[in-house]
């Protein structure tokens, strides 16, 4: 929108002021609450400290150690991974399933409250549930197997470290796919009808339809919401630290674990900020990047 | 809620087996939580297992209050994150409605700063929190979690009511300004009350963020009375022996506010998804 | 009640945009002023400049005779209607009404009398307690036009109104807001791009293109003397046929023209009537007739020879009351400037033209056929400034 030029009228300086009031609370809790902790954090970052009586410059030091750890860099990988399996699995089911329910099944009701409770529970809770299903002695999964006949004896799937790894991506996916769900389906329904008959005058059967009409139409919903989940799953603590700790053997270490553990349970926080500061950088590098190579979404 | 009306065509029978699946693995690890709450010490280790307890009881529900400070727990969360909550609202309603209406020095570096702080890590901010909150002395205490709280939340409830704002035509502004309202007025008379779907989405949101939430907790809680749920229920699994069937009450605890929060609203819910979303 | 006066108002814009560009206008107390023109020429902008949604970039404007340039609009005594109406859509119709005086701090029967009256004036009584997601575009309408005239202000301001209703509606809305206006009194400035709206209802008209004012004049003069050919092919429906022809001397008191390949003979009344005229003698000039100045010369076998054009039909559209024929002619189109007109068909070498002709027609699609010109009815342009002469 092109501003306007010539002297600023009273009435255009008014209106600036009444804007920056209404923006002013919020401006200021981001600007204390938010910008400056993050400064600090990056201060943070240049010191050998325990917060307490100890805090030795060391300039770029843990940047440079961090970047050549090759368990951090570990970290870094598998969390990567852990959270593009997430947020995949999270598109796979949530798209499937709002395709589904946009479609003129009945108890669509029933079903979409059904669908939609692994959102209402808190991440706690559910890596309690899952850590108790895993359970090697008392766990539902392996009575289950046995019951069924796959398995003779019991696994501890928790202390394998591929089976680890795969659970708790399990449980991420079961947790987080509601979300993409509902903004799937609430973009299915925003699609106008119309392109869909279009299409099936023009031949296209079921999956053609999804391919040419649905797809596109989701793309600018899904675009936004893939760009902050893989940020989300990217630093995300708890089903993970719940379940597995980190192991068996760092097998699921993803790298705020890394970093909460340098932090307060080495005490080594300048590192530990160091770290946090790469991924800071890695999240904001995705961020444009994805931008960068998906420009018509407009976040 | 809209009609189920078909918004693409027709239902496969194929659909059908795949929605039972999917509710099945949903209800599995729900009824699962719910039986395990239900047993009976014994009947909890019970070798072959137990699917569903011949004896249910409600002793777990009761006993979680007597072994642990679970009321303290129920209530610390309860006040932070209403706190939290109605904090966040205020101040994203304000200026979600700035942002879509007015321009202003700032206004482009303040939208790149709402939108750049969703991408930070939260362990990022632990530790300079962790710091900040000790000078002040606010560790350990429900202010202090009301206000890291309110930190996190703020970002994506102002992107969120920037969001619902732009839907509301401005022309409405225009016929209050010449119908004799300054801004103020035209905010709480005209535009407020065309905002209340986008408001109660951003609070569910809100809220369920900060009940969720669980390291921050962590770290800037040490003493049982201040604790939060999350935080009390992630150490009942530190013990030596773990009482699963607490445990399960205790999550099903967890989670009946949010549920009774999301039944009564999901109406707005859904819509002012569909309204932002697609406006957006 | 008050004048208005705007004095060379101009919007620009950062990027060197002028929306508005010069514009001078002089309203009586009451007078009913249309403001017309293609999309995007600046009308509305200007009156949001009026109005105080916009602020002015040059120029003054007066209230009365106040200068109100930098006044909050919520000051400037002055109500609006909206093209998509802008009703509060939380509040009932009389909330709706009622609510600039609700804000002024009138007492509530006092509200409640002058919404009644504004009610029981656009037939909205029975609309009273609903909320506008009930009602018909037509009754938004009118609860939109309530909201304005029931604080009697100095000044309405209409935007396009009726743009937003289908066409029947829209010929019954358009006379009752002029009897409204009429009957209050209010001086009105009212925007559209609708020409028939700006032919009915206004008392003058003013015709603007690219944020410049084109003319202002009462609506039968804008019709029979446009000063340019914009105005000439905006104002009317369907539009005036306009080509290049070349203005003939063939003796003292003889004059032709040429159209394309065909010599029409002139009288000197004509010629009289415009001093100009004599200057462009063999010249090219730009030549507008309109199509109700054309008619099937077998309807008017008295018409003279010498003003008849030959042509051959390509389309026909029959009305009923009158029969629409379309006809390509020889002669170089002219583009009037209009950004919504239809690029013409006829391409480079040959206008499409119209002409206009009485129900007791008989020709067909293909029929060569003679066209009566109503000669005395010519309209001469300047080829280059496109200035009337």
């Amino acid at each position: 929108m092109a501003r306007e030029a010539g002297r600023r009228s009273p009435a255009a300086a008014a209106r600036s002021r009444a804007g920056f009031a209404f923006v002013s609370p919020a401006m200021l809790v981001m600007l204390l609450l938010v910008a400056y902790p993050l400064a600090y954090g990056m201060y943070i970052s240049l010191f050998r400290t325990n917060l307490l009586n100890r805090w030795d410059f060391v300039g770029l030091t843990f940047f440079v150690q961090s970047l050549s750890d090759p368990g951090f860099l570990r970290s870094l990988f598998i969390t990567a991974l852990y959270a593009i399996l997430v947020v995949s699995g999270h598109l796979l089911v949530g798209v499937t399933l709002a395709v589904v329910l946009a479609s003129a099944i009945r108890l669509q009701v029933l079903f979409r409250a059904i669908l939609i409770l692994p959102w209402l529970f808190p991440e706690v809770v559910v890596a309690l549930i899952f850590r108790w299903i895993f359970d090697p002695i008392f766990g539902l999964l392996n009575h289950v197997l046995e019951t069924i006949g796959l398995i003779s004896t019991q696994v501890a799937w928790l202390d394998d470290p591929t089976w680890a790894f795969v659970a708790v991506v399990g449980a991420a996916v079961w947790k987080g796919y509601p979300l993409v769900m509902l903004l799937a389906l609430a973009g299915l329904q925003s699609i106008p009808r119309d392109r869909y008959e279009a299409a099936a005058l023009d031949g296209a059967g079921r999956f053609a339809q999804f391919r040419y009409v649905s797809l596109p139409g989701l793309a600018p919903i899904l675009g936004v919401a893939v760009i902050l989940e893989f940020v989300w799953w990217f630093k995300h603590f708890t089903i993970v630290w719940l379940m597995t700790k980190g192991g068996p053997v760092d097998a699921t270490n993803v790298v705020s674990i890394d970093i909460y553990r340098t932090a307060f349970q080495s005490f080594d926080f300048g590192r530990a900020s160091a770290m946090a500061v790469i991924v800071l950088f890695i999240c904001i590098a995705f961020a444009i990047a994805y931008r960068w190579l998906v420009p018509d979404e407009q976040a | 809620m809209s009609k189920p009306s078909s918004a693409i065509g027709g239902a496969h029978p194929l659909f059908y087996p795949l929605l039972l699946v999917a509710c099945a693995i949903v209800m599995v690890p729900v009824l699962w939580m719910l039986s395990t709450s239900l047993k009976n010490e014994t009947e909890l280790f019970r070798d072959p297992l137990l699917l569903w307890p011949e004896k249910p009881t409600l002793a777990a529900f009761r006993s979680v209050f007597q072994d642990y400070p679970f009321g303290a727990y129920i209530r610390n969360s309860l006040v932070v994150v209403i706190c939290a909550t109605a904090i966040s609202l205020a101040f994203s309603t304000l200026a979600g409605y700035g942002l879509s209406r007015f321009r202003f020095g700032g206004r482009g570096a303040f939208l790149a700063f709402l939108l750049l702080s969703q991408m930070f890590p939260s362990v990022m901010l632990i530790i300079p929190y962790f710091k900040i909150l000790k000078s002040a002395g606010l560790l350990d205490s429900r202010l202090g979690l009301i206000v890291t709280y309110v930190s996190f939340t703020i970002p994506f409830c102002t992107w969120m009511m920037y969001g619902y704002f732009r839907s509301i035509p401005t022309e409405l502004d225009e016929a209050a300004a010449i119908d004799g309202c300054g801004a103020v007025r035209t905010f709480f008379t005209v535009i407020l009350p065309l905002a209340l779907p986008g408001m109660v989405a951003t609070s569910v949101y809100a809220f369920i963020t900060g009940w969720n939430e669980y390291l921050f907790a962590l770290i800037l809680t040490n003493s049982e009375e201040q604790k939060t749920l999350p935080v009390g229920i992630g150490q009942l699994i530190g013990q030596y022996r773990i009482e699963w069937n607490e445990l399960m009450a205790a999550s099903i605890y967890s989670t009946i506010p949010l549920m009774i929060f999301f039944l009564f609203l999901q109406r707005y819910l859904i819509s002012s998804l569909t309204a932002g979303a697609v406006k957006n | 009640m008050a004048t208005a006066r705007l004095e060379r108002i101009g919007k620009r814009y950062d990027n060197g945009f002028r929306a508005v560009d010069g514009l001078s206008l002089a309203l009586a107390d009451g007078e009913f002023l249309v403001l017309v023109g293609p999309s995007g020429c600046g009308k509305s902008t200007a009156l949001r400049m009026i109005a105080g949604l916009e602020d002015i970039s040059e120029g003054e404007l007066y209230v009365g005779e106040r200068m109100i340039n930098d006044m909050a609009p919520k000051d400037r005594d002055v109500a609006m209607v909206f093209q998509n109406y802008a009703l509060y859509p939380q509040m009932t119709v009389r909330q709706n009404i009622g609510f600039p005086l609700k804000i002024r701090g009138h007492k509530p029967d006092e509200r409640d009398r002058q919404v009644r009256r504004a009610a029981s004036i656009l037939e909205l009584m029975e609309q009273l307690g609903k909320k506008p997601g009930l009602l018909s575009g037509g009754q938004r309408q009118r609860v939109a036009m309530g909201r304005a005239i029931v604080r009697r202000p100095s000044l309405f301001l209409m935007d396009e109104p009726l743009s937003n209703l289908d066409a029947k509606l829209r010929v019954q809305m358009r006379a009752d807001i002029a009897g409204i206006q009429k009957d209050l009194g209010v001086t009105t400035f009212y925007v559209t791009h609708d020409q028939i709206e700006a032919m009915t209802m206004g008392h003058r008209v003013a015709v603007i293109k690219h944020g410049v004012l084109q003319q202002v004049a009462p609506p039968e003069e804008l019709y029979a003397r446009p000063d340019n050919v914009f105005v000439a092919a905006f104002i009317g429906s369907p539009s005036m046929n306009l080509c290049e022809g070349t203005l003939c001397r063939a003796g003292e008191e003889r004059w032709r023209i040429m159209l394309g390949d065909q010599l029409l003979g002139v009288p000197a009344s004509v010629i009289a009537a415009r001093p100009g005229l004599a200057a462009y003698a063999d010249k090219a000039v730009v030549i507008g007739f309109r199509p109700e100045h054309l008619e099937d010369a077998s309807l008017v076998p008295d018409h003279p020879a010498e003003r008849r054009l030959t042509v051959t039909v390509a389309v026909r559209e029959a009305l009923g009351a009158e029969t629409l024929v379309h006809f390509p002619i020889a002669a170089t189109p002219v583009d009037s400037g209009d950004p919504d007109a239809l690029d013409e068909l006829g391409g480079r070498e040959s206008s499409r033209c119209t002409a206009r002709f009485g129900a007791a027609t008989r020709v067909r699609v293909g029929d060569r056929i003679e066209v009566a010109l109503n000669t005395g009815q010519l309209h001469f342009f300047d080829l280059d400034t496109h200035l009337a002469i």
